[in-house]
């Protein structure tokens, strides 16, 4: 009776959707709004601090402590479930996918109580700690990040206050640090004054950022290969106020910015392809984008002023 | 099974069994900044209409501005604009210029993150309740601060306050742009002489660093970009001529990082003078210098004249360590819960006597310097942030009780727990992290067991 429902609904939405992006001249992505993360109630009105597409389930996770912790939604975008509004487990910051069964590793904080970091299964049930061991000396014992992923089998803990990620086995054997001040090529006061706005890593280790003050994303590879693009201004392509950064399976790369209100999409050659979104309450457009997940060929796009997540549907990323 | 299957099995269990919830960044510079980083300009780009109804040149909605904001603004009103920067997801603790936490990062427990010494204004979503010898209580987030309009951001005008208390300024307009000048036309000039547009501003004028000096062609802007003398942002249109400033911006100066948590180290803005003079540019009739009632009326002084050598409070600061502790020396006294003006007016010498008072590092900010600065007077961010705060009336320390703190059964001093029965008086709801995070997260033990609220560091009533 729900999937029932959910078709129903899926469909109802689908009929609402028109192609709305900007492609640029001779390199063209495009996308189709589709429809707003929904209950069977309507629309989740909320404005999430993260979204994470978990790919072996096909499910978008949303984090948001403030609507109760993570809701879970079909590719469709519909809601299937919820879970970590117990205060025993305390407030989920972060969230990664370990694994096909569904566990999670998640980066959870109590008031007054340093960082932890949990294994869940799919259900939010505490399975465990994931326990850092070989931490050497000089870096936090604990897990010290705002964001955790999972990628090439290993757990990356991210701290983008400090500019650092490290690296760690899936079991909490540490590897390695990646200090990403190196890749900005900045003065002391420089990278105090330029903060990360938001950070992905993607299936290959790759670590991509952006520094909104700099007008620029970061692309730092499992090598140490730093590669670099974005420029400033108001136009398409351009970066005002860059926000959130993810990249698809098949390399393009996506960008929102908060000022413009539109997702960018460049290819694996870093050169900019289209774009998504606008500025505006209408179906489709966007206020204030930040957090950003890719998935099975669907965008999904947080949004403040409780605008919920909007799904979009990539055509021709590729620009073939 | 896959996850999808299973996730609809544990919704239809649970139907089953319930039956069925700050750094000194270089963006404004002291002056205006970069126009595209606030306004979309013409809204086109080679001809093309940049506004969404006109995206790939077909129309796709009914209204012809759709995505174009008034003022040609970048957000959609001047709150939301300014906080698409100052509004940041994911800070692990207070950062750079961030001013706001986002709601998905404060759930219920959990204090805003920034530590500015304005506040951060994520205290106006906060809501407490609690019950106190069988009677309830409230502390609405909409009475910690001033309330922003911000719709891209989720905050609301004052449903209460429809005007600036003791002034008229409407709550309904009330935003970031109200106070800080996005275009501001004053300045300081090499001799710290207030100009207008008669130079261009070289740097920010709100910092202590060397490059934060004016030279004989290159001004600095004024603390904070507040708005000055006629200033009235153009969006309140003719009638916001009613309420325009006639006070100059205040003095003052912050270090370069102001924006920590002050666990260890305080935060010291070195105020100067003409603060409460410029907070009566909207609240006159509520301030003792400027307006009605008449100076002398029933209002606790502030600004220029209020000075703390008056009565001694100078020497109760400097005494006063905490409730029944008057051990305290000037080279110790000094407590950014508790900041005054040193009654200097803007000039090359006093803006070197600010520079060296406004500091984070540890060691420099006890010193109180009152018995060098005789013409030091209280001001109304003595008592109150600028932006909001966990307390009612945006106070610095809660109001509201007679107790800032409590006892352990050792009789040390801790942040009273709300779900003590006994101490629901002094925890008002607030977890212990946000007690502290009230107070910028200044140590427990900055406090006596039972400490008595701050107005005692300049009258040691307790």
């Amino acid at each position: 009776m729900h999937t029932t429902a959910a078709t129903m609904l899926y469909l109802h939405l689908t009929t609402m959707a028109g192609i709305i992006a900007t492609a640029a001249p001779g390199v063209s992505a495009s996308g189709e709004y589709l429809h707003n993360i929904a209950s069977f109630d309507g629309d989740v009105e909320i404005s999430p601090s993260a979204l994470v597409y978990d790919r072996s389930a096909g499910e978008l996770l949303v984090i948001d402590a403030s609507a109760g912790g993570v809701l879970a939604f079909t590719a469709a975008g519909m809601k299937v479930g919820a879970f970590g509004d117990e205060a025993r487990l305390g407030w989920i910051q972060s969230l990664a996918v370990l694994n096909a069964e569904g566990d999670y590793a998640v980066l959870v904080s109590k008031p007054g109580e340093p960082l932890d970091l949990l294994r869940l299964n799919y259900r939010g049930e505490l399975v465990g700690s994931i326990i850092l061991t070989g931490v050497p000396a000089g870096s936090a014992k604990g897990p010290d990040a705002s964001a955790v992923f999972v990628a090439r089998d290993r757990l990356y803990l991210a701290n983008t206050g400090t500019k650092k990620v490290r690296v760690f086995s899936k079991t909490g054997a540490y590897e390695s640090t990646v200090d990403l001040s190196s890749s900005l090529k900045l003065t002391d006061e420089e990278l105090r004054d330029h903060g990360i706005g938001s950070l992905s890593v993607d299936k290959d280790g790759n670590i991509l950022f952006t520094v909104p003050t700099l007008y620029a994303a970061f692309i730092v590879s499992p090598a140490g290969e730093v590669k670099s693009f974005g420029q400033k201004g108001s136009r398409p392509g351009r970066f005002n106020v860059a926000g959130g950064i993810v990249r698809d399976d098949a390399g393009s790369i996506y960008v929102t910015d908060v000022l413009r209100a539109v997702v960018m999409v460049f290819g694996p050659d870093l050169k900019f392809r289209g774009e998504l979104g606008g500025r505006g309450f209408a179906p489709g457009h966007l206020i204030g984008p930040r957090a950003i997940a890719v998935g099975d060929g669907v965008v999904f796009v947080a949004q403040g002023a409780k605008r919920g997540v909007s799904v979009f549907r990539i055509v021709n990323h590729l620009g073939v | 099974m896959n996850l999808v299957a299973r996730r609809l099995i544990v919704m239809a269990s649970a139907a089953l069994t319930l039956g069925l919830s700050g750094s000194a960044w270089a963006f404004h510079s002291g002056g205006v900044a970069e126009c595209e980083g606030c306004h979309t300009m013409h809204n086109s780009k080679d001809g093309n209409w940049m506004g969404p109804k006109y995206r790939m040149g077909t129309a796709i909605g009914s209204d012809q501005i759709e995505g174009v904001n008034t003022w040609l603004l970048q957000g959609s009103d001047a709150s939301s604009t300014c906080l698409n920067c100052h509004q940041h997801e994911g800070d692990t603790g207070p950062s750079s210029y961030h001013v706001s936490t986002p709601d998905a990062e404060m759930p219920a427990g959990i204090p805003p993150k920034q530590r500015t010494p304005g506040g951060d204004f994520g205290w106006l979503k906060k809501d407490y309740t609690w019950v106190n010898r069988n009677s309830n209580f409230a502390s609405e987030g909409e009475r910690h601060g001033h309330n922003i309009v911000a719709a891209d951001y989720g905050y609301m005008a004052d449903t209460e306050l429809t005007q600036a208390p003791g002034g008229q300024y409407p709550a309904a307009n009330l935003s970031c742009i109200s106070c800080h000048d996005p275009h501001p036309k004053y300045r300081y000039d090499v001799d710290f002489n207030l100009i207008e547009r008669t130079l261009p501003i070289k740097a920010a004028g709100s910092y202590n660093g060397t490059t934060n000096a004016p030279t004989a062609w290159g001004a600095v802007g004024v603390y904070r970009i507040l708005g000055g003398v006629g200033y009235v942002p153009k969006s309140l249109g003719p009638t916001g001529n009613s309420v325009a400033f006639n006070a100059k911006p205040p003095f003052a100066i912050a270090p370069s990082t102001y924006n920590q948590s002050e666990a260890t180290n305080q935060v010291r803005v070195a105020y100067g003078s003409g603060m409460s003079e410029w907070c009566g540019n909207c609240h006159y009739n509520i301030h003792a210098n400027v307006g009605t009632p008449a100076p002398g009326a029933l209002i606790h002084p502030a600004g220029t004249n209020a000075l703390l050598s008056t009565y001694g409070e100078a020497d109760i600061y400097n005494a006063y360590v905490k409730s029944g502790n008057l051990t305290g020396s000037e080279a110790t006294a000094y407590s950014s819960l508790v900041p005054f003006e040193e009654g200097l007016t803007a000039s090359v010498a006093n803006k070197a006597t600010l520079n060296a008072h406004a500091t984070n590092a540890a060691g420099l900010t006890g010193n109180s310097y009152l018995s060098v600065s005789p013409s030091a007077n209280v001001m109304c961010l003595s008592c109150h942030r600028a932006h909001a705060s966990g307390n009612d009336a945006m106070t610095r320390w809660n109001q509201e009780n007679e107790f800032l703190t409590v006892a352990d059964a050792n009789g040390n001093v801790a942040w009273a727990d709300a779900s003590n029965s006994s101490q629901q008086g002094q925890a008002q709801g607030r977890t212990t992290a946000e007690l502290a995070a009230a107070v910028n997260d200044r140590p427990v033990t900055t406090f006596a067991p039972y400490q008595r609220n701050l107005c005692n560091k300049c009258h040691a009533k307790d």
